[in-house]
């Protein structure tokens, strides 16, 4: 397995943490730490 | 380039109110992003006194000269705002996140019709997503219900176990809110409002065992945690940072949790800062405000409609993040213009010589705004966790590393 794969497991492993399939349409900009919700809507 | 700002007290002339140079940017190309993240605040007291609060404790004052609670004709006005924002820029998403002081201590009625307004300003474009940072000390059954209604998802500040909670987190008379938080994450955690559970933002505090910080909050299975840096500057320090402190004791608490969170694999509860780093180490972007060079497309509104940055530039200065402008006159767009926000959209151009030399700044991006303020220099500085940042990047890139050899064997 090269590492590059390994890399993509890795992080489908995380990004499985936050089950969400509008999450990837906020992930190119940063969420204010002042709240905790981004996660949650379906 | 914004001509009707008028500097509000306390904005000093340092960076970036003064040496960003806003036209040359746009005239190399560069354009604002639109805001896409809303902070409400739809009520500016408290029923807490935490002793670390960015509201009431630090820099900034300005709560005590703003209306308790957002009028209905202010949140008519927001919500128009943000509709006309969202379809103009064509959003396919928005987050309005109610916000204080304690929001519930608004009451069901104005949360009631904070949602529909927001709901009906908003069109069938974008998707609007509704959400409330609470203390957790008033989550009872009407007000519950009334989130469960518009689909607001709820978000509890909860600093660990008992002791590690009321450390800070406490009522004026000095006694721990730890008791009512619990009635009301049991309350938010049982069948009927589970789904609106969004998770726990803590806020550090070296005294508490990392792991077992961890371990406490993980017990309620949130969908998601945060684990905070108190805010802190060049000019006031966090605590355990004072002048003659020695070595990295953020970092040192950190990759404790790290490691044993790391090592927890697939049962991994998601903390949105360890998964960060790591998506930043693997070359995707970051999440959050407090790592990573994204830009920041959020903005607050106040509960008398003025329109501020951030709100914990409140820990940096009196006034630091007022943009002198107000729903009622302004277009956000004119706000997208305003220095403060500008710098927080222009990358590796918003940091200072030391951050763009760094070989870190990919995945750090100069750590979280506030905490470069220096005075004199504003926030053209590295950040006050600067070594601890450092330590703590480095430890979870030889982390990653390891497993990545590992599996890469496989």
């Amino acid at each position: 397995m090269t590492l590059l794969i390994a890399a993509d497991l890795l992080l489908d492993e995380l990004d499985a943490l936050q089950d969400s399939p509008v999450a990837d349409e906020l992930q190119n900009t940063q969420q204010t730490r002042s709240c905790m919700f981004n996660n949650a809507h379906e | 380039m914004l001509t009707d700002v008028t500097l509000t007290r306390g904005a000093a002339p340092e960076w970036p109110n003064s040496g960003l140079d806003i036209d040359a940017l746009k005239a190399g190309g560069w354009k604002p992003r639109p805001f896409e993240q809303f902070i409400v605040k739809i009520h500016s007291r408290c029923n807490l006194a935490c002793d670390y609060c960015y509201m009431y404790e630090l820099a900034d004052q300005s709560w005590a000269g703003r209306p308790a609670v957002m009028s209905r004709d202010t949140i008519t006005a927001a919500a128009g705002r943000i509709g006309e924002h969202a379809a103009r820029h064509q959003l396919p998403v928005v987050t309005v996140t109610l916000h204080g002081g304690e929001p519930l201590l608004a009451g069901p009625d104005v949360i009631d019709f904070l949602a529909r307004e927001m709901r009906s300003a908003v069109g069938t474009g974008t998707q609007l997503r509704l959400g409330v940072q609470t203390n957790g000390a008033r989550l009872a059954p009407r007000i519950l219900d009334v989130l469960a209604r518009h689909d607001v998802r709820v978000g509890v500040s909860l600093d660990g176990d008992r002791a590690a909670h009321d450390l800070h987190r406490r009522y004026r008379n000095g006694r721990g809110s730890y008791d009512n938080v619990m009635r009301g994450v049991e309350r938010l955690t049982a069948s009927e409002y589970r789904h609106l559970f969004a998770g726990f933002l803590t806020v550090i505090d070296l005294r508490n065992e990392p792991v077992a910080c961890y371990e406490s909050l993980a017990s309620f299975r949130p969908p998601s945690i945060d684990f905070l840096l108190p805010h802190g500057t060049w000019a006031a320090p966090p605590p355990g940072m004072e002048a003659d402190h020695r070595g990295t004791p953020y970092a040192d608490w950190l990759i404790t949790a790290f490691d044993h969170w790391w090592g927890l694999g697939r049962e991994r509860i998601d903390v949105r800062l360890f998964r960060s780093v790591t998506r930043l180490l693997l070359g995707k972007s970051g999440l959050s405000e407090q790592i990573g060079l994204e830009p920041a497309t959020f903005l607050v509104i106040e509960t008398d409609g003025f329109i501020e940055q951030v709100d914990s530039l409140k820990a940096a200065f009196d006034g630091a993040p007022a943009t002198g402008l107000h729903i009622a006159d302004h277009d956000l767009d004119v706000v997208a213009e305003h220095p403060g926000i500008v710098a927080r959209q222009i990358g590796v151009d918003g940091l200072c010589a030391t951050c763009r030399a760094c070989r870190l700044r990919e995945t750090c991006g100069g750590g979280m705004y506030p905490h470069r303020y220096r005075p004199g220099s504003g926030f053209l500085n590295p950040s006050v966790y600067c070594p601890d940042l450092m330590t703590f990047i480095d430890h979870a890139a030889a982390k990653v590393r390891a497993d990545l050899t590992k599996f890469g064997r496989g």
